[in-house]
């Protein structure tokens, strides 16, 4: 397996230990708040609660002690390539095998108990990513939060196997469209892509006659017998939806759950729709020529049962992606011009700054045109050409709003870029857990390593909420402004129409 | 130490110097933003609200994990939706922040002030607190009061401060760094954290030292060992 891989699994294990700890203290601390105090006697926390921390601190220990084998993540010494030999390949899956099963199982437990409502943010996601006005035969899209591998969908991936999702099981409601998610990712504004899936099966299905058509007169060649019809169209819609960041979650997602048929079938002809839609960044390229020399090592180690037969040929990946291109305007789609906006609002979350909007001008054009103003004069103070002059050079500070596809985007993309050296702040740590006595939150305080990388999850969560919900208010506000100002069709030259500089 | 013009705030806006350039973002409608020394900002969603019956009192010499938990219990929270309003109710007090992320160069202090518009009415926007350090970085919390005799509905969004800026000199001590600083890089609305304060650490260790000093002298003193 290759290292970029590897890494980005043991990343996608931790954050899930992070998220679900988050989770709980934010349980514990509801429920000692319903305590009263009057008394002065607080509560003692509660026992479920306490249990939870207890199983998870054991998870994390888990974690710790075999986190000095995973040195060569970051090393040179590899074998062949960057990539790992078999038997370090295996004794890492088995170590996160064990600690994903011990996961599944607490936020099962978790998902009874709590009650966690999802975020007012998601609201503001889905009705950008998935306008229910494009939906046929559905009045609402309903959230359901359920356990870690929990899911009321099975989805025929490829010839018999069954794996994660899609086809809705009688479900009663026919006009409600169920969209389960992890309770693990409630806070994960990231994770919200997955959602598309149960839309994308649905529009699908509203059009599957057509497209079935399509592929007897010849339009849409068929394909391959171990790809569906279904999961490849589905995937094309959810990628001409949300763009590179469905590609990213998927292949994180597959990764997780190591599911080498998704990597082996699936991840080529997303890629192959990546390049369709012209998106482009290293973090693509790198994350698929790792998945490609993973799955040949594999192939020749035969490691894991691959389902052998042909990927999807790149015509027939092109005609459906066509006909996917045709049923889903540029209007509603994740476009080439929203994936350079999110490109470049990377650094700002870097920084640690809202990323909700962008100036129309940069900072030189406006620092130029300032020069401009000083060295021609204001105009006599109060005259109409000096008013006209200020006002346009303040009009050149006017910010447009960020689709929230956009900014989860700029999440993903830092995710992919920043891994490493997150990974290796966490990992490195020199202290070490004790073996017993860890119980309640004080136990974040005995590996630091961790309790920073949850620190920096939790603050670049925030900050992608907190800018999904300050877009949604600027364009509330730009309500009547100049069309060019609430434009979603993204674009950096500067909007004509602008008031010229006297 | 002058107050920065609007020309000077757009120099600053556009500094090529990232340390001496100021931040405001988002930036909705600058021409209905900017005055001649100052910008408008805007109220964001998430407020904080005195709930009494839940505690007796906040004692600050208490233990500081207890007056956390006391402090958390004495505020309810309450999130708006974009077009849905806060209703300050007369007489009430309300934690807010702006919607906009601010960053103060090192060289400039800030001052946030009320709109008269919103005066009028009987909203007040900070209490004592209209003082930004050099350096801050974040969302700036306001202080709400309603001291007229009807509830205000406030929108998120809607303009309800200005800020003005003056020139400092570079400070050696950005908010930061400083030493105790409690509200650093919070971009929501923040809950005191006056218990934090280090004079209360040190009025707590008095208070030990006179306890223990106090048993000793009450405890009675052992008998002397007879003489063999």
């Amino acid at each position: 397996m290759h290292r970029v891989l590897l890494r980005l699994l043991v990343f996608e294990i931790l954050e899930r230990i992070c998220r679900f700890e988050s989770l709980l203290e934010e349980y514990d601390a509801s429920l000692n708040l319903r305590e009263v105090s009057v008394s002065g006697i607080h509560s003692l926390g509660s026992p479920f609660a306490n249990g939870l921390y207890r199983k998870l601190a054991s998870v994390k220990q888990h974690i710790l002690l075999s986190s000095n084998q995973w040195e060569s993540l970051f090393t040179d010494n590899l074998e062949q390539n960057g990539s790992w030999s078999r038997a370090q390949v295996q004794l890492l899956v088995s170590q996160v095998q064990q600690a994903q099963n011990s996961l599944n199982e607490l936020s099962r437990l978790f998902s009874r108990a709590a009650r966690i409502q999802p975020r007012s943010e998601l609201s503001i996601f889905l009705k950008d990513a998935m306008p229910l006005s494009f939906l046929p035969n559905a009045h609402g899209l309903e959230v359901l939060l359920l356990g870690e591998e929990e899911s009321l969908f099975v989805q025929p991936l490829a010839g018999g196997s069954q794996a994660t999702s899609s086809q809705p099981l009688h479900w009663p409601l026919e006009d409600i469209l169920p969209a389960p998610l992890s309770i693990l990712q409630v806070n994960n504004p990231m994770a919200w892509v997955s959602l598309v899936k149960p839309y994308a099966a649905s529009l699908f299905t509203a059009q599957s006659n057509d497209w079935l058509d399509a592929t007897k007169q010849g339009r849409v060649p068929p394909l391959p017998e171990n790809l569906r019809l279904d999961t490849a169209a589905e995937a094309c819609i959810a990628l001409r939806l949300l763009g590179p960041a469905y590609y990213y979650q998927q292949v994180s997602q597959a990764l997780l759950y190591l599911d080498v048929n998704y990597l082996y079938h699936m991840e080529p002809l997303l890629f192959q729709a990546l390049n369709y839609f012209s998106y482009t960044d290293k973090t693509l390229v790198i994350l698929h020529e790792a998945v490609e020399k993973t799955i040949r090592l594999l192939s020749v180690e035969d490691s894991f049962p691959v389902q052998a037969g042909k990927t999807a040929m790149p015509e027939v990946v092109d005609a459906l992606l066509h006909c996917v291109e045709a049923l889903i305007p540029n209007r509603y789609a994740f476009t080439e011009k929203h994936f350079q906006r999110a490109l470049k609002l990377q650094e700002r979350l870097t920084q640690e700054t809202f990323l909700s909007a962008t100036p129309l001008y940069s900072p030189e054009e406006l620092h130029e045109a300032l020069a401009r103003f000083s060295q021609n004069g204001p105009g006599e103070a109060g005259s109409p050409s000096s008013s006209d002059n200020i006002y346009s050079l303040l009009a050149m500070t006017t910010e447009t709003p960020h689709a929230p596809r956009e900014i989860i985007t700029a999440g993903w993309v830092t995710k992919l870029d920043r891994l490493s050296v997150w990974l290796y702040d966490a990992l490195n740590s020199p202290e070490a857990m004790p073996t017993n006595g860890l119980d309640g939150p004080a136990a974040n305080t005995l590996w630091p390593g961790m309790a920073r990388f949850k620190d920096r999850l939790e603050r670049q969560d925030h900050l992608l909420l907190k800018s999904v919900e300050t877009s949604e208010i600027h364009r509330v506000l730009l309500c009547g402004a100049p069309e060019e100002w609430t434009s979603r069709a993204a674009t950096s030259v500067p909007a004509a129409g602008m008031p010229a500089l006297r | 130490m002058s107050i920065l013009n609007e020309v000077q705030i757009l120099q600053r806006l556009s500094e090529p110097d990232l340390e001496r350039r100021i931040m405001i973002t988002p930036l909705v409608r600058p021409e209905e933003q900017f005055g001649p020394t100052s910008v408008d900002l805007r109220l964001g969603t998430d407020f904080q609200v005195m709930y009494r019956s839940n505690i007796t009192h906040l004692d600050p010499t208490g233990e500081q994990e207890r007056l956390g938990r006391d402090v958390r219990r004495a505020m309810q929270l309450v999130k708006v939706q974009p077009t849905e309003p806060f209703i300050l109710h007369p007489g009430e007090f309300a934690l807010a922040s702006t919607l906009e992320f601010v960053k103060i160069p090192l060289d400039l202090a800030a001052r946030l002030e009320g709109r008269s518009t919103w005066g009028r009415l009987g909203l007040q926007i900070h209490a004592t607190a209209g003082f930004v350090d050099p350096g801050f970085a974040g969302a700036l919390t306001f202080e709400l009061s309603n001291v007229s005799r009807v509830p205000l509905p406030l929108y998120p969004g809607i303009r309800i401060a200005q800020i003005c800026f003056y020139e400092s000199g570079k400070t050696s001590l950005p908010y930061t760094q400083k030493r105790y600083s409690k509200y650093s890089g919070r971009t929501t609305t923040a809950s005191s954290a006056f218990y934090k304060d280090p004079e209360y650490q040190r009025i707590r260790q008095a208070m030990q030292m006179e306890t223990t000093h106090a048993t000793a002298m009450t405890s009675p003193k052992p008998e002397p060992a007879p003489i063999p």
